[in-house]
């Protein structure tokens, strides 16, 4: 007859067995938590030491990246300002929509000639935005809430000095980069240009002596908003003449100039705006006449890239474009789809229209600011949209 | 089979049951030797069976398991036994006992009979069948994590995982440290440093 004290310790040994059983190895636990959400996972950080070790692995993050980009956990990153209070603000929303999501606030940034510019790869979104005089720049990670504020390239300046950043993304070795490009102007002398590159690994800026196949007269030889997009670790760029692309290629570290079709940019270039955009992987060009007659919008993509062949595609929108609130492409989303600019439609909701080319089919998705303690909801004017991949590469 | 028989039966019932064997100008018409037999029968094992070649498996707690071939080389490991010749009377699984192995042998068998997934409807089929083929206590699912990791079976293994991640999606640490027995070795000021680097996520 057993006892009551046996009987117990038969169930506890039974229990401890079982509970011993349930020990993973490494591989499996990196398997699961490679399917989790950011947030998730920078939770469980205080799991275990060894958990943490693990997660803060590079090759954890890579293949988290994989999979979030194969499982399309990706989201939309906006980016507001404030003119009343002066303050910047880096917010997320779900990609079908839904409330905004308060990830950063920037203080006390300048109000004046407000223009900004952001570019997201691989997880990263590098922000910048200049007041004509000075021009800042940050790389941030949306998904773990993270900024860094980049240092400036250059302490010196002849004259006056335009700054431009631009991202991009280096395959063969695995990490985002920085090139800053800055033009000297000065009276009576030849501009210079100063090319320097920053790279998230060592988090320092390198100056670099390369050849610039441009000549440079004047002070903007860069086209419009700076725009750039990168393609197969190739930073590109529209000049000022609209009819050709400096190229920047990040392995190599060498300029060069892309030629775009001819077809792509009509002659009417007062009213013709062509964007730079990355659709499906591949550089294309929008153009939309803002004095269009017809609500069509054309995008060139530039399918072979090495024998410079470039496709056309018509997006037309259901009403004019300027019913609409006259939008422009701004990014691309999981490889189909086309984002353009926010367009606020009331005092809690802002819409976006987005544009599927598998369907051609339009959809407005409505971003809603719900009670946020810090934003002003009269004040506030939303500027960039950027469709993003979760990652959790650190910065 | 052929094993047992020797050259005069070979020679009468080649015919019948190696139709697809090649004859060359030299051989004699009907006449096989063993030795020919057995060097095609190395170069072309599918044509020469027919295609319900079983494998028996076992079990840690030695329960056997008849399974088709097909079925069974859903499992890399079970696999690259068969190809290293280590099958011959059955494949020992010492890892996997056999309730968890029944299982297995029941999602193998479901995802070699679906056709691959071209039509919806067995693509639709086959989600409901994975649906609910995870609806079972935590126990079993690790097992069957485990058995999937041992036999290397990608899809289960994929399948599995995704189903645990999204069971502890948003568990607090302490919930994470119960489900799968971790012992929290941070001291108390360290855990609060962690916590601190990503304190938005505790909300």
């Amino acid at each position: 007859m057993e006892t009551l004290e046996q009987r117990q310790s038969t169930i506890q040994n039974d229990r401890s067995q079982q509970r011993a059983k349930i020990s993973f190895p490494e591989e499996i636990i990196e398997e699961i938590l490679s399917r989790l959400p950011v947030k998730s996972i920078l939770r469980f950080k205080s799991v275990c030491k060894p958990w943490r070790s693990l997660i803060s692995n590079p090759s954890f993050t890579k293949l988290h990246s994989t999979r979030a980009a194969v499982n399309h956990r990706t989201a939309l990153f906006i980016s507001a300002h404030d003119p009343s209070t002066r303050k910047r603000y880096f917010l997320s929303a779900a990609h079908d929509g839904g409330s905004l999501t308060h990830l950063i606030t920037l203080d006390n940034t300048p109000t004046r000639c407000d223009i900004t510019e952001s570019q997201h790869l691989n997880g990263l979104v590098l922000f910048n935005y200049g007041d004509g005089y000075q021009n800042y720049a940050f790389v941030v990670n949306p998904s773990t809430h993270k900024v860094l504020k980049l240092p400036n390239p250059t302490n010196y300046a002849i004259g006056k000095t335009d700054i431009c950043y631009f991202f991009g993304f280096d395959e063969s070795r695995n990490e985002h980069k920085v090139l800053n490009i800055t033009t000297h102007v000065a009276p009576s002398v030849k501009p210079v240009i100063e090319i320097m590159i920053f790279s998230l690994s060592n988090y320092s800026w390198r100056k670099i002596d390369v050849e610039f196949p441009l000549i440079v007269s004047q002070f903007r030889w860069c086209y419009g908003l700076k725009r750039s997009v990168c393609v197969n670790s190739v930073i590109h760029l529209m000049l000022v003449n609209q009819k050709e692309l400096l190229a920047f290629d990040l392995r190599t570290e060498k300029f060069s100039i892309v030629k775009i079709c001819s077809d792509a940019v009509p002659h009417r270039i007062i009213c013709n705006r062509p964007h730079l955009i990355k659709v499906d992987g591949l550089l294309g060009v929008v153009c939309h006449d803002q004095m269009m007659t017809n609500n069509d919008v054309y995008v060139w993509i530039l399918q072979d890239y090495e024998n410079g062949v470039w496709v056309r595609e018509t997006i037309t929108f259901p009403k004019s474009w300027s019913v609409l609130g006259c939008p422009f492409p701004l990014d691309s989303a999981n490889m189909e789809e086309i984002i353009f600019s926010l367009n606020k439609e009331s005092k809690n909701v802002t819409g976006v229209l987005m544009y599927n080319m598998k369907s051609g089919c339009f959809k407005s998705v409505q971003l809603t600011l719900d009670n946020h303690p810090f934003l002003c909801k009269e004040h506030v004017q939303f500027q960039q949209i950027k469709w993003y991949v979760e990652s959790m590469v650190p910065l | 089979m052929l094993k047992n028989l020797n050259s005069k039966h070979i020679q009468r019932f080649s015919y019948k049951y190696l139709p697809q064997f090649p004859i060359s100008p030299n051989s004699p018409k009907l006449g096989f030797s063993r030795s020919q037999i057995a060097n095609y029968r190395s170069n072309f094992p599918t044509t020469i069976m027919s295609s319900s070649k079983t494998i028996v498996l076992r079990s840690s707690d030695g329960e056997t398991f008849e399974v088709d071939e097909a079925v069974a080389v859903e499992s890399q490991t079970i696999k690259h036994m068969i190809e290293d010749g280590c099958a011959d009377t059955s494949i020992p699984l010492p890892n996997v006992t056999s309730k968890i192995l029944s299982k297995v042998i029941e999602y193998c068998k479901k995802h070699v009979e679906t056709p691959n997934a071209d039509e919806k409807v067995a693509e639709e089929d086959l989600k409901s069948f994975d649906a609910d083929f995870v609806k079972v206590d935590q126990s079993t699912l690790f097992d069957l994590i485990l058995a999937a990791n041992y036999l290397n079976i990608k899809s289960l293994l994929d399948l599995t995982c995704q189903t645990v991640a999204d069971m502890i999606k948003g568990k607090t640490p302490e919930e994470i440290r119960k489900t799968f027995n971790i012992k929290n070795d941070f001291t108390p000021e360290e855990e609060e440093e962690v916590r601190r680097e990503n304190a938005w996520a505790f909300e």
